[in-house]
């Protein structure tokens, strides 16, 4: 059983619609076999009913006739005279010929089956076989008084016995008639009953089968319909699983391999989509940067060419100069070598003014040192009026302790401290004096140092300046040839400077064709980037799994793929 | 009367010359140990070990600037029931007497003799002079111990 439900299991599809198909097909011919069956029988039973029941009845009634007719009725008619004794005997002999090829043909129709029933014609013929050929000599004798006993003792009462043997014989045959629709009806009921239950058993089968397909066939299309539908609103997380060897297994499988595919290739899109994004970004900002480098560029340029035209003219300019400044030189020259003989006499005049100077120094240090001496008397001075001022201040206390005794000398000691204060005003008056005198001289020494360094200084520079005037008025007289040289290379510089103008022309035209390309670019950037946004909008639609945990379901797959051809 | 006139920072003080027994320079002092700061030391006064005081660090918080004016004033403490005892003051600008008519300072203890204050119009001075009493203006207690035999 496991094994059967296994093989069906294992079907494909197409061998499980074959296998169903063949099933009917074996059903419907079974059927079509008993159907046909029962009918071969019911007409064999109908043709033994014909030949053996119904066609006799005929025969026999053709028999009664016969005898009636050809055997009774000429002997009647002979003994009335109506006809001749000839034609009696012809139609009698005529007649039990008939009677004999039809006994025989029925006992010959009834010699393959059951003749039982034929027994009493037997009886009947042996006696008709009995009385005829009496009957025939009777009639050929022509003896009319024996004929007449003859017939009223015999011949009447066989008419009757024949008449009643054939009744009976009809009665058997339709007996046996009844007999045999009685069986026909039996097995056409038992047939029947047979038609029916294989019928609703073929029914019950072929419905479960069909379910049993139909369901087989339903449950993977149910399920490739909802991952389709899935797949249709851009889920392609979907999918479906099914274990079955079968035509759907594989299409389930490869719509799975598919949508994993198709879920690798969005997301290859959708990455790429926000890299391109990101790229036409960065792109676009670089255009932009470059597009404001180029308008710098251009504006550079045509700046450039202003300078450079600035350039000629101010070349033009030089060159009118550098003719004036040939004649200056040479005026140049001359004026350098009054000026170094002027210089000369400065720096003998200066050596003798800074030697003086160092002679003033000496003095002031000299008067320095006086007020110096000067500051020590008055300290001294000082003291001696502090002293004063103490003795008086004492001199008053000691006084007043005298009382009146003391009077006359607190006065004193008052008048001391008077002129001991005015002393120490008069020393302090002195004292500020000689500060004053310090601090100018200390002065005068300082600006006199600075006048003797500046003078030596002065000194230095003009000898300098002479040695300088000389290599003037050397590098002057150098200076001519290479003045003219010089005209030479300004001349050639305006060229240049005119032909850079023109370059530059050129170049702010290509900068500014630079320029507008890249604003062209820029919009064709604006173009992709809204593409890109596009692409990226469209593909957001469809719903992806992480990158990682499909890599690991594909394992997974591929696993339970590789058991599968295992088993 | 005759007042000693001296200075403590800028304030002039007055005291009365009776209990002033000599005013002396600025000399050299002794220092006394674990005394408080207004005691400058002591000083060698004809044999006699004599006490001195720093008036500015007692009411001006800073010790008497360094100058021929700054002095010392030997004074009379006196005791109760005692003898009176020398006591040095250092004062600043101790340098002028004043003969005053009035003998008592007011309650306020300042000292507005008219003749003074022309006088101190005259240097340009406009000021009022504190009465010094030695009693009142020196920690009593802090004094007597220092002085005691």
């Amino acid at each position: 059983m496991a094994k059967i439900v296994s093989f069906i299991k294992d079907l494909s599809v197409k061998w499980r619609l074959i296998w169903f198909v063949i099933f009917l097909l074996l059903l419907v011919t079974a059927a079509g076999w008993g159907g046909l069956n029962g009918m071969r029988v019911a007409n064999l039973s109908l043709a033994t009913v014909y030949t053996q029941e119904v066609l006799p009845l005929k025969e026999l009634k053709d028999l009664d006739e016969i005898f009636q007719l050809q055997i009774v009725a000429p002997v009647d008619k002979v003994l009335f005279e109506q006809i001749s004794w000839s034609d009696c005997l012809r139609l009698v002999e005529q007649g039990q010929k008939e009677l004999d090829v039809k006994w025989q043909a029925q006992f010959a129709m009834a010699g393959s089956g059951d003749d039982t029933w034929l027994l009493p014609a037997k009886n009947l013929t042996a006696m008709v076989d009995e009385a005829m050929p009496r009957l025939v000599s009777m009639i050929q004798t022509r003896d009319v008084t024996t004929l007449d006993a003859f017939t009223d003792a015999t011949l009447y009462p066989l008419a009757t016995e024949y008449a009643k043997v054939v009744n009976q014989l009809v009665d058997n045959r339709l007996q046996a008639v009844k007999v045999e629709f009685e069986s026909s009806q039996q097995r056409y009921n038992l047939s029947k009953k047979f038609f029916t239950i294989t019928l609703i058993v073929a029914l019950a089968i072929s419905v479960l089968a069909s379910l049993l397909l139909i369901r087989s066939i339903n449950t993977p299309l149910g399920k490739m319909s909802l991952a389709i539908k899935a797949m249709m609103q851009g889920d392609l997380t979907h999918h479906p699983s099914y274990h079955r060897n079968d035509e759907f297994g594989l299409l389930i499988k490869g719509f799975n391999q598919m949508t994993r595919f198709l879920a690798d290739l969005v997301h290859q899109v959708q990455r790429s989509g926000i890299q391109v994004t990101s790229s036409i970004t960065e792109i676009a900002a670089t255009n932009k940067q470059q597009e404001v480098t180029a308008n710098e560029h251009a504006a550079t340029a045509s700046q450039i060419a202003a300078s450079s035209t600035e350039i000629a003219a101010t070349a033009a300019q030089l060159l009118k100069n550098m003719k004036t400044v040939d004649s200056l030189t040479r005026n140049a020259v001359a004026a350098a070598e009054e000026g170094q003989s002027g210089l000369d006499s400065l720096n003998s005049t200066m050596t003798t003014m800074e030697k003086a100077t160092g002679a003033i120094v000496e003095k002031l240090s000299i008067l320095s040192e006086k007020a110096g001496n000067i500051a020590g008397v008055v300290k001294t001075i000082n003291k001696v009026a502090d002293q004063t001022n103490l003795l008086s201040l004492n001199a008053a206390i000691e006084a007043e302790k005298a009382g009146e005794y003391g009077a006359g000398f607190s006065v004193v000691a008052t008048e001391i401290r008077r002129l001991a204060d005015q002393t120490a005003v008069a020393t302090y008056d002195i004292e500020q004096m000689v500060q004053d005198v310090q601090s100018a001289i200390s002065a005068a020494v300082m600006g006199i140092d600075k006048f003797a360094e500046d003078a030596s200084q002065s000194v230095s520079n003009v000898s300098e300046t002479s040695d300088i005037l000389a290599g003037v008025i050397e590098q002057v007289q150098i200076l001519r040839p290479q003045v003219v040289t010089l005209n030479k290379g300004i001349d050639a510089q305006q060229v240049g400077a005119q032909q850079i103008s023109e370059a530059i022309g050129q170049l702010k035209d290509a900068a500014q064709q630079t320029a507008e390309s890249l604003s062209q670019t820029s919009s064709s950037i604006s173009q992709l980037q809204e593409a890109a946004m596009g692409l990226q909008e469209g593909i957001s639609r469809f719903k992806v799994e992480e990158q990682e945990g499909e890599d690991e379901r594909d394992e997974e797959d591929e696993d339970r793929d590789d058991a599968a051809a295992a088993v | 009367m005759l007042l000693l006139l001296f200075e403590i920072g800028r304030e002039r003080y007055a005291m009365p010359t009776t209990r002033v027994r000599e005013i002396i320079p600025l000399v050299k002092l002794k220092k006394i140990p674990k005394t408080a700061d207004y005691i400058a030391g002591l000083i060698n006064f004809r044999g006699q070990p004599v006490p001195v005081v720093d008036l500015c660090v007692l009411i001006d918080n800073r010790p008497c600037k360094a100058r021929l004016s700054t002095r010392i004033i030997m004074l009379e403490y006196p005791r109760e029931g005692q003898s009176p005892k020398l006591l040095g003051m250092i004062a600043e600008n101790v340098t002028e007497t004043y003969k005053s008519a009035q003998a008592v300072p007011t309650a306020s203890g300042i000292l507005l003799d008219q003749k003074l204050n022309e006088q101190g119009a005259e240097s340009g001075t406009d000021e009022m002079i504190q009465w010094f009493d030695p009693k009142k203006m020196l920690p009593e207690r802090e004094i007597e111990h220092l002085l005691e035999d």
